[in-house]
C-alpha cells in the first residue's frame, strides 16, 4: 500500500507543477518516472492490462521515454472492462456519447480518480478564468443532468466545468431552443462584468450561435469555454476561425477558448492558447505516432494522437491511442509563456471500406 | 415496383413486366454457341481492357472467362452426362451477389448462363466504379446481332434493401444463388421461393494457411520469393476481407524447424508487399491495432511480431479458445503443430478453404476424409486461395445449375 501512497504523491505533485511554463524536456523528465510508476500500478492492480503489456507491450521493462510508456487504443474501452480497483470502490462509471448503434466506452472512477480529475480540471479552468467563480449560462438545457449514475460525456462535462461558475443557468428550454427569459434575465444580472460560458462545441454553434445572430445579445463581458470535437461543424464547413469571427460579429464576444479532450481522460485536457493551438498541462502530454509504422512523428509531421494523463489510477488510461489526427506544430516558446507540445487537431481517421464476402449492410437491413 | 435496369440498360422499368418478360424467354441450352461466343468477347475485351490494369481482379475475371477454360468447363459439364440423361437449364436463376465484392455478380451470372439459364442478378445500390463498367461492357456485347435470344434471357437489376422487390424475384426462381454471409442468407430468405424452387447459399466462412515446415526450409531464395508472392495474392486480395482469405497460418513441424524459417518467410512476403508498393489503408492499419489488442484479451495468444506496417503475426500457443473473428488487411494468427492432425478437432463447419504448401496430396485426402464434413471445402495450394472454381462451400455449382432429365428409351 505504500508504493500506493507513493504513486498517489507523486502524481499530486505533477498535478500541482507550473501549467504551461516548463520547458518540454524538463516536464517530461518529471512526468515520465510518474507515468512510468503508474504503468506498473496498472499491471499489478488489473490482470488485463497485465497480459496486454506481457504480450503486445513491454513487460517488465521501465520506459526509458514518454514514447516508449505502452497504450492502449482508445477502442478498447468499447469492448472490454477495464478496471485497477476493486468493483466495491468504484463510484462512478462514465460513458461516451457515442453515436446511436455504437457501443459507448465505459471508463470506471473510484473516489481519487474522480477528485484528481476534478482537481487537473480545476488548475487548468483557473488559468482561464481567475481563482473566482463568476457567474455561469451553460449552453445546454438542464435534462442533460439527469442521470447521476452513468453521466453520458456531455452531461459529465457539463457538470464538471459547473464546479467553476456561480450561480449557473441554463440557456436552452427543453427543445433545446433558446430560453430567451432565462439569458435576458442572466445578463440584466451579470452581463456587465466577467462571466462564463460552457457548450460543447457542437451545441453552441448549432442551438446557440444560430438562434442568438439576430436576437442581438451583448456577451462582449463573456468568457466561452466549449469541447467535444470539430467532426459535426466541419460537415457544415465551420472552422474554429469561422466559429470565432461568428460568435464575435453576433454577440462582441471574443474571449472563446476550445479544449480537447475525451471521456477516456477526463481532467487532462488540453487547452487552446491565444495561437489556436492545444496544449497539454503539466501532468499530461501528447506524442504523434505515424499511422503505418506507429513509431512517434517529428514534429510538424502529423499522425494519430496518443495522449498521457497521470490522473487515473482506477481504470489502465494513462497512456491511450486515439483515433483523430493530429500535428504538434511547436515545442516550447508558444505565446503567453505557454512552453511543451502545441497541438493541432486535424479530424478523425477516415474510416475504412470494409471488403469481402459477408455483407456489412445485411446487418443494417436486418437491424 | 420499378427497378433500374442495368443490364440492358433500360432505365426505370416496371418490375411485373420485366419479370414477365425474363419467364417469356426463349430457353437457351447448356454452353451454346451464341453465349460461348458473348464469353469469349467479353473476356477478351475485358483483358486489353486499361481499366483492368487498375482493377487486377477483372483480369483474373478476363482469365477465368477465355475460350480455352470455356472448352474445358463444356467438357467437364458433358462429363457428367450420360447416355440416359438430358441436361437442360435449371430455368430462371435469381442471383444476390455480396455488395463488396465487385466482381462475384459475374462468376455467378456466368456460371450459370453456360447452363443455358435466364439469370436476374441483384446489384447493390451502392454505386461502384468496377460494377458500373461490368455493365456497361456486357450491355454493350449484348446489343450485337446474334445475340437477342441471350439478350432477353438477362436482367441485371439495381435495387436497395427493398423486401418486396426480393420477394417478387425471389416468387420466380428456379434457383436462388445467396452470396454475401449469415446475415444476407437470413434476410433473403424471408422470402419464399417456389414449390420448385430451392437455394444456394454461401454463408459467413473463415479460411487458414497450413505450411510444411521442411518444405519451406528447404526453398532457394528465389522459390521462397515465389512463395511469398502467392501468400501475399491469397492474405491481401480483398483486404483479406473475402471468406477464402487465409487468417491463421498453421506451421507444420518441430517448434525449432519453425522457428528456422517462419522469420525468412514473413519478411519475405513484407518484401513483396513493399515492392508492390502494398500500403494498408490508416484506418485498417489502426483497425488492426485494436483487434490485436482485443485478441490477446479474448484468445490464446502468447507474442506478437511485425513485419513492416503491413503485416501483424499474433503467436498462439494452442488452437482451442481462438476466436474465428479478424479485422482484415495483414494479419495472421500463428501456431505450431507436428501434423495436419491437430486440425482434426479444432476445425468446424465455418471453415471453408485450407490454403497449403509442401504437404503430399494423400496427407490432404486423409485430412478431409478425417474431418468427414465438419468443416473445409476447399483444400488448394498456395497462390489460389481467392480462385473461384466450380467447386465452391461443398457444392458442384456447374451441376447445381442445371436439370437431369431422365430418359428411358
Amino acid at each position: 500500500m505504500s508504493d500506493d501512497l507513493d504513486l498517489a504523491a507523486r502524481i499530486d505533485g505533477v498535478i500541482e507543477a507550473p501549467l504551461y511554463a516548463q520547458p518540454q524536456a524538463e516536464k517530461a523528465a518529471r512526468l515520465l518516472p510518474v507515468l512510468d510508476a503508474l504503468t506498473r500500478h496498472h499491471r499489478a492492480a488489473c490482470p488485463a492490462y497485465k497480459r496486454l503489456t506481457d504480450v503486445l507491450g513491454p513487460g517488465e521493462r521501465s520506459a526509458d521515454a514518454l514514447a516508449a510508456v505502452p497504450w492502449l487504443p482508445v477502442g478498447l474501452w468499447k469492448s472490454h472492462r477495464l478496471v485497477s480497483v476493486p468493483d466495491d470502490q468504484v463510484t462512478t462509471t462514465l460513458t461516451s456519447s457515442g453515436t446511436t448503434g455504437q457501443v459507448p466506452s465505459r471508463i470506471y472512477l473510484d473516489r481519487d480518480t474522480a477528485r484528481r480529475q476534478a482537481r487537473g480540471l480545476a488548475r487548468i479552468m483557473t488559468h482561464v478564468l481567475g481563482p473566482r467563480r463568476i457567474p455561469m449560462l451553460v449552453i445546454d438545457h438542464a435534462a442533460v443532468l439527469s442521470d447521476r449514475t452513468s453521466f453520458s460525456a456531455r452531461g459529465a462535462g457539463v457538470l464538471g466545468m459547473m464546479t467553476f461558475g456561480a450561480q449557473p443557468r441554463f440557456a436552452l428550454d427543453a427543445e433545446l431552443r433558446l430560453d430567451r427569459a432565462v439569458v435576458d434575465e442572466f445578463l440584466a444580472r451579470h452581463g456587465g462584468a466577467p462571466f462564463l460560458l460552457f457548450g460543447f462545441t457542437y451545441m453552441v454553434w448549432t442551438y446557440f450561435y444560430e438562434q442568438v445572430q439576430a436576437a442581438g445579445l451583448d456577451l462582449r463581458h463573456g468568457t466561452l469555454i466549449h469541447s467535444g470535437g470539430w467532426k459535426k461543424l466541419v460537415e457544415r464547413q465551420v472552422d474554429n476561425a469561422t466559429f470565432k469571427a461568428g460568435l464575435a460579429a453576433a454577440t462582441g464576444l471574443t474571449r472563446v477558448v476550445n479544449f480537447y479532450g475525451m471521456v477516456e481522460q477526463v481532467g487532462s485536457v488540453f487547452l487552446e492558447g491565444d495561437d489556436g493551438l492545444l496544449y497539454p498541462p503539466a501532468f499530461a502530454d501528447v506524442i504523434i505516432r505515424d499511422p503505418l509504422t506507429l513509431a512517434p512523428a517529428p514534429t510538424g509531421t502529423p499522425g494519430v494522437i496518443q495522449c498521457l494523463s497521470a490522473l487515473p489510477t482506477s481504470y489502465p488510461g494513462h497512456s491511450i491511442l486515439t483515433e483523430d489526427l493530429g500535428v504538434i506544430e511547436r515545442v516550447d516558446g508558444g505565446p503567453g509563456g505557454r512552453h511543451g507540445n502545441a497541438l493541432r487537431v486535424l479530424g478523425r481517421l477516415p474510416r475504412a471500406e470494409l471488403r469481402g464476402c459477408s455483407d456489412t449492410h445485411a446487418a443494417e437491413v436486418a437491424r | 415496383m420499378k427497378v433500374l435496369c442495368r443490364v440492358p440498360a433500360r432505365g426505370e422499368v416496371d418490375l411485373a413486366e420485366l419479370l414477365a418478360g425474363l419467364t417469356a424467354a426463349p430457353p437457351g441450352q447448356p454452353h451454346a454457341e451464341d453465349v460461348l461466343e458473348l464469353c469469349h468477347q467479353f473476356s477478351t475485351r475485358l483483358m486489353a481492357d486499361p481499366v483492368a490494369r487498375v482493377h487486377p481482379e477483372l483480369m483474373t475475371l478476363g482469365f477465368f472467362m477465355r475460350k480455352a477454360e470455356l472448352a474445358r468447363m463444356r467438357r467437364e459439364l458433358e462429363a457428367l452426362a450420360r447416355p440416359d440423361v438430358v441436361q437442360v437449364p435449371a430455368g430462371l436463376v435469381f442471383h444476390v451477389p455480396p455488395g463488396n465484392v465487385d466482381t462475384i455478380f459475374m462468376y455467378s451470372w456466368l456460371l450459370s448462363v453456360l447452363a443455358g439459364n435466364t439469370n436476374l442478378v441483384r446489384l447493390s445500390s451502392r454505386a461502384s466504379p468496377v460494377v458500373d463498367h461490368l455493365c456497361a461492357l456486357l450491355d454493350e456485347l449484348l446489343a450485337r446481332p446474334g445475340l437477342a435470344d441471350a439478350r432477353a434471357r438477362v436482367a441485371m437489376i439495381q435495387y436497395g434493401h427493398d423486401d418486396a422487390i426480393t420477394a417478387a424475384c425471389s416468387a420466380q426462381a428456379a434457383v436462388r444463388i445467396i452470396w454475401g454471409g449469415d446475415a444476407t442468407v437470413a434476410a433473403v430468405r424471408r422470402a419464399p421461393l417456389p414449390p420448385f424452387g430451392r437455394d444456394l447459399t454461401f454463408a459467413d466462412r473463415w479460411s487458414l494457411l497450413a505450411l510444411a515446415a521442411d518444405g519451406v526450409a528447404e526453398l532457394d531464395d528465389a522459390g521462397l520469393t515465389r512463395l511469398a508472392e502467392q501468400l501475399h495474392n491469397d492474405i491481401y486480395w480483398f483486404d483479406q476481407g473475402a471468406c477464402s482469405s487465409p487468417r491463421l497460418c498453421l506451421w507444420v513441424g518441430t517448434a525449432a524447424e519453425v522457428a528456422e524459417v517462419r522469420d525468412r518467410l514473413w519478411t519475405a512476403v513484407a518484401a513483396v508487399a513493399t515492392a508492390r508498393g502494398h500500403w494498408p489503408e490508416m484506418a485498417v492499419r489502426m483497425a488492426r491495432e485494436l483487434f490485436a489488442h482485443q485478441a490477446v484479451l479474448d484468445g490464446p495468444v502468447v507474442g506478437r511480431a511485425d513485419f513492416g506496417p503491413g503485416l501483424t503475426v499474433l503467436r498462439v500457443d494452442r488452437l482451442d479458445g481462438l476466436v474465428r473473428a479478424h479485422p482484415g488487411g495483414g494479419l495472421l494468427f500463428e501456431a505450431v503443430a507436428p501434423s495436419l492432425a491437430s486440425l482434426d478437432r479444432w476445425i468446424s463447419r465455418r471453415d471453408q478453404t485450407l490454403t497449403h504448401f509442401g504437404f503430399a496430396r494423400h496427407e490432404l485426402i486423409e485430412l478431409a476424409q478425417r474431418l468427414a464434413g465438419r468443416g473445409l471445402d476447399r483444400l488448394v495450394p498456395v497462390g489460389q486461395a481467392l480462385a473461384l472454381a466450380r467447386f465452391w462451400d461443398g457444392y458442384d455449382l456447374m451441376a447445381q445449375l442445371v436439370r437431369n432429365v431422365h430418359v428411358v428409351a
